[in-house]
């Protein structure tokens, strides 16, 4: 019982899911809707889980002071400032002019957002810079026949997106472009079509319950 | 008992709650007090002008009025929707309005009306009707007599509706109106269509309806508009054309009822169905075979995955960690689901190997899940006593949060196996080469296209595209299992030979049929915006100034080269694999 | 020697690496550059609009997308009043909101109704029309704000765009919201399909390729969109049949600031680019000149780390 009902109702929703793409009748469409908002509550509460794991996996790393606890000491912090700035009623202090101090648009959350985040986050997505070109001296190596080829062309793409390429040779930008509309997309396309039928595959799995290893097969 | 009872009344006020929510909901308060006054123009013709008391609920606190519409009845006809001077007429908010008709023609007899349509959609539930209300009519006014000498105002003419009927793959609650435009309509002279609708044999109402653009579409003057009604009652409709410059409303046509029909099946996925049935079909085939005994099913080597068991045996060896990130997208997408079944798969080994394994996790729901895989694959392995609850971490659902934090795991405990599984995007190489730097093993695969290269250049293994969805299946050496990659795998081969037949059979046809292309498409130096390829091929190139102009030309090029007898079979191949 | 390089600690790639970013940004250089035809397709575009046309502006990035997808940002605003049409403006992502407003206060209300920079009155000619008049708010532009729900709310704009948004942000911070039906810049628009165009910033997840899929060809709509360099591969097949316009990164970002005479983020970020990528090149030659002397003086040798395995 308890491997047969999941597997009854995974197989049923799931087929439920399925049908609403070739059933056009709004019965269907209706019920997956109201499926697919179940599923929107439900990774919603899961937020909780997420702040109590939080709670539960750093806390005591900090009573015992273990190595490295001032980091947890930061990320609960700063997490708590985050939730106290947004979560605070703006009307708790509302000057007569200006914006408030609290809630989801006022100077406190305004000011995290725009001199804490922002540039922490870009910073993070910035270091990418640095890795493709640590990447590139390593690893983008003519070992064989194909990588040479694979290597050429990203060359060649390189040039062909900066001014500098135009500069060498007027037709580079085209030549860039070549490469991107036939070689990279048919190459995509291969790749996209092998995804596709790989999700099937996977769906059609679980759905038909073969693959069990999550209940405990 | 006891227990049963304390639920009872919250499940009984919940029930209440949503029938209350579901019941129709009443119209909004109409608008009343109408009264009636000529105003003369300048140039000495008149307009009728309706001023009325605004709807108790408009600006109620409630906001719940959209606009107000002004229609008129001659003699005893039904009213029809008059043409204001505001396009969205009188705009909500308390108090006193006034709407003008500046098309009433002179010497005629009428009697007004308002329509206060409400914000408010109908009820898609439970389709109870529109909460749209109209007014009593006002008194009947007579609208003097013209001037001398000014110029009669001669009606537009009326559209002719054509049929109402289910469109195609229709979900049951939309009828489409086919109709002919009005003779008189060039896109200019009628501001736009609208619609009048019956239950039954009732009277004609307003309702609030998409709008119906005026003009030919494509050309054509013979248009189909689909518009939404509620399910299980025959509609009749008339189709007004709104004159642009306050002439009169023409009488409309009026439709025979139509009730709107469901579809069970949408044709037009009819191929995608037929792939469907097809890997279903596959799949039962290979689970035969499967089931013989001493079956065993052809799979190549996957490398990768292969290199999983070694190198939690060096992890082991090594006495630190394994980390394993799911990716950073919900539960619901595919990769993730793929990924946490091999993350089950695992945490069996890891069990086995005795050593330990971290998965931080970029969203809460996966975080959950993730924690019941881990916690299955020590039971299966037999050691559920060394699972660790606290090493599936939820970091952060900000994407480069959760890269600083998996980074910083990566750096302070320097696991000696990172596997990268799932959905990832521009955190793959930042991920990568820190572990690369960490001297790790690293293991990765995912779907996206654009993060292949990213885990190729750092990772030791990356499983590309579908190899991720085929790992659970490989690593449990299951013929159950792997019959359905066999059968996706035949799918794929199906595919690739239709595509291949496919593009043989069009390159006679591209070769000489003629296509409208943008100019930039076409290489083409002049600055025409479109040009015909004649022979693709060929790049024979005759550009017009426009789009219609090239199509022209196409179609005399057509005429001048009809297609060959292979041609036409060719194109009517593609065309029915294209419509299914 | 040769050993040494081949294991070259990566901090000095990295120390060169923010040379040839931050050398470009303190002095700059420019090359000469052609906008391609996908960025030159959306300048026609705008430019093609009527005034008083209503225009969708979609700004559907974050902080980290900002480099890349905000100068095009900018300059396809400055255009647009520039065109003096109706602009509605939304977003898709959480974070973007605040990205919004600085743009409406930097642009709309700083540059435009105070002619101030680009549009200040001893600009080149043709930037404030005859008929100037300040940008008001809910009667020339309106924010609508951010809606929770990602594709599925795009589909419902192609059905039903007030649905999707009932309300509109205020035109202060913080105020009290405004119901679409009071919006006069909303009249007649209650779907996708009756903007003149619809322009997208596009970073990702939800963004230009959910639109194209759910509502651009459904609906024959008008769209073009700019985004990152390594979303482009993945949206080129759309253009130019159901994409009107794509700009691809810092470069189509420079190429459309420099047909709008904007010379801005965009132009400047495009020389570090072209400095940061010849590094790359370079370091790709580096690396594959080390690898070929190290192969010939030792031809049995087995390949460095790295490099993968499909």
């Amino acid at each position: 019982m308890k491997q047969t009902l999941p597997l009854v109702i995974t197989f049923l929703i799931g087929t439920l899911m399925v049908a609403e793409f070739f059933v056009p009748h709004a019965g269907v469409h209706e019920l997956t809707a109201l499926l697919q908002e179940w599923g929107l509550v439900i990774a919603a509460a899961a937020f909780v889980l997420g702040g109590i794991n939080v709670v539960q996996v750093n806390i005591p790393k900090i009573a015992r002071r273990e190595r490295d606890w001032g980091y947890r000491v930061v990320l609960i912090g700063s997490a708590l400032a985050m939730v106290i700035a947004g979560f605070i009623p703006a009307s708790v202090f509302k000057p007569e002019t200006g914006a408030p101090l609290f809630g989801k648009e006022g100077i406190v959350f305004t000011f995290l957002f725009d001199y804490v985040f922002a540039p922490a986050n870009a910073t993070m997505f910035a270091l990418l810079a640095f890795f493709i070109a640590s990447a590139a001296f390593r690893a983008f190596r003519a070992r064989n026949l194909e990588a040479t080829l694979m290597l050429s062309a990203a060359i060649v793409v390189m040039v062909g997106v900066i001014p500098v390429g135009e500069w060498i040779w007027s037709g580079m930008p085209a030549v860039k472009q070549w490469i991107l509309d036939y070689a990279n997309n048919a190459g995509r396309r291969a790749i996209m079509v092998g995804v596709a039928l790989g999700a099937v595959a996977t769906g059609l799995r679980i759905i038909l319950g073969l693959e069990r290893s999550h209940l405990g097969d | 008992m006891g227990s049963r009872s304390r639920w009872l009344v919250p499940t009984a006020l919940l029930g209440l709650g949503l029938f209350a929510c579901s019941l129709p909901s009443d119209p909004v308060a109409p608008a009343t007090e109408l009264r009636t006054e000529i105003v003369r123009k300048p140039d000495g013709t008149a307009i009728v002008r309706v001023t009325f008391r605004k709807s108790a609920d408009d600006g109620a606190g409630r906001e719940i009025v959209a606009k107000y519409q002004l229609m008129r009845a001659h003699g005893s006809d039904a009213p029809v929707p008059v043409l204001s001077a505001e396009p969205e007429g009188a705009s909500p908010g308390p108090g006193r309005a006034a709407l003008d008709d500046p098309s009433a023609v002179p010497g005629e007899t009428y009697r007004y009306f308002v329509v206060a349509h409400a914000e408010r959609e109908q009820s898609k539930m439970t389709g109870a009707g529109g909460p749209s209300s109209t007014s009593r009519p006002s008194a009947p006014i007579r609208v003097p007599d013209a001037p001398a000498g000014s110029p009669a105002i001669a009606a537009i003419g009326a559209p002719t509706l054509l049929g109402v009927s289910s469109p195609e793959a229709s979900d049951g609650r939309a009828l489409q109106i086919k109709f002919r435009i009005a003779a008189d309509d060039d896109g200019l002279v009628v501001r736009e269509y609208r619609l009048l609708r019956a239950e039954g044999d009732g009277p004609f109402r307003a309702f609030r309806h998409k709008d119906i653009k005026a003009g030919p579409a494509d050309g054509e003057r013979e248009r189909s508009e689909t518009i939404a009604v509620p399910p299980g009652v025959a509609w009749r409709f008339q189709l007004f054309a709104v004159p642009a410059r306050g002439e009169p409303v023409a009488a409309a046509t009026t439709s025979a009822a139509a009730a709107a029909e469901p579809s069970y099946f949408n044709f037009s996925h009819l191929w995608l169905f037929f792939l469907l049935a097809l890997t279903v079909a596959l799949t039962v085939v290979f689970l035969y075979i499967a089931s013989q005994p001493g079956a065993r099913l052809f799979i190549r080597r996957i490398p990768g995955v292969d290199a999983i068991e070694e190198a939690v045996g060096r992890s082991t060896e090594m006495g630190r960690p394994i980390l394993y990130v799911p990716g950073i997208d919900e539960i619901q997408n595919i990769q993730t689901i793929a990924s946490l079944l091999i993350l089950g798969r695992v945490s069996e080994i890891v069990a086995r190997y005795d050593t330990e394994i971290r998965v931080p996790c970029c969203i809460p729901l996966v975080a959950a899940v993730g924690e019941e895989m881990v916690k299955q694959g020590f039971y299966n392995a037999g050691r559920p006593d060394s699972h660790k609850p606290q090493n599936i971490q939820w970091i952060s659902s900000e994407q480069f949060a959760f890269c600083a934090g998996t980074n910083g795991i990566m750096l302070r405990e320097k696991p000696a196996t990172n596997i990268f599984l799932g959905r990832f995007f521009a955190e793959s190489l930042i991920l990568a080469e820190t572990g690369y730097v960490n001297r790790a093993i690293q293991i990765a695969g995912t779907g996206e296209i654009t993060q292949l290269p990213f885990f190729i250049a750092a990772c030791d293994y990356t499983l590309i595209g579908e190899e991720l969805f085929a790992v659970s299946a490989y690593m449990t050496h299951e013929p159950r299992l792997i019959g359905t990659l066999k059968a996706a795998d035949y799918v794929k081969l199906v595919v690739g030979v239709v595509l291949l037949v496919m593009t043989l059979l069009l390159l006679p046809a591209t070769w000489s049929r003629p296509a409208v292309v943008p100019q930039d498409r076409a290489h083409a130096a002049a600055s025409d915006p479109h040009c015909v390829v004649l022979g693709w091929a060929r790049r024979e190139l005759a550009c017009e100034p426009t789009k219609a102009a090239a199509a022209e030309r196409m179609t005399a090029y057509q005429r001048d080269n009809p297609p060959s007898g292979f041609e036409q079979f060719v194109m009517k191949l593609v065309g029915y694999l294209q419509t299914g | 020697m040769l050993e040494k390089l081949a294991t070259l600690d990566r901090r000095w790639l990295f120390l060169v690496m923010a040379i040839a970013i931050i050398v470009p940004l303190l002095v700059p250089v420019s090359l000469p550059f052609e906008a391609s035809p996908p960025v030159r397709a959306t300048y026609d575009a705008v430019e093609a609009l009527r005034p008083g046309q209503t225009v969708l502006l979609s700004i559907d990035y974050d902080p980290a997308a900002r480099p890349e997808v905000e100068p095009w940002a900018r300059a396809v605003l400055r255009h647009l009043l520039r065109r003096r049409v109706k602009i509605v403006m939304m977003t898709l992502w959480d974070k973007a909101p605040p990205i919004v407003r600085s743009l409406i206060n930097e642009i709309v209300l700083g540059e435009y109704n105070q002619r101030r920079g680009y549009f200040a009155p001893d600009q080149p000619g043709g930037r404030l029309a005859q008929d100037y008049a300040p940008y008001r708010y809910g009667e020339d532009y309106v924010f609508l704000g951010y809606k929770d729900g990602k594709e599925i709310v795009i589909a419902g704009m192609g059905q039903n765009l007030r649905q999707m948004f009932p309300v509109a942000e205020a035109e202060r911070e913080g105020g009290d919201k405004i119901p679409v039906a009071r919006i006069p810049v909303l009249s007649g628009i209650s779907s996708l399909r009756d903007f003149a165009l619809i322009l997208e910033a596009s970073a990702g997840f939800p963004g230009a390729k959910e639109y194209v899929q759910q509502v651009v060809t459904r609906y024959r709509l008008r769209f073009a969109a700019a985004t990152t360099a390594v979303s482009v591969t993945d949206l080129s097949p759309y253009y130019p049949e159901q994409m009107l316009g794509l700009i691809g990164g810092m470069r189509g970002s420079a190429e459309y600031e420099q047909l709008v005479e904007a010379p801005g983020l965009g132009t400047s970020g495009l020389n570090v680019l072209t400095f940061g990528q010849i590094f790359v090149i370079l370091a790709i030659v580096l690396g594959n000149v080390i690898f070929f002397l190290q192969r010939r003086l030792r031809p049995r040798s087995s390949p460095g780390a790295g490099g993968g395995v499909g």
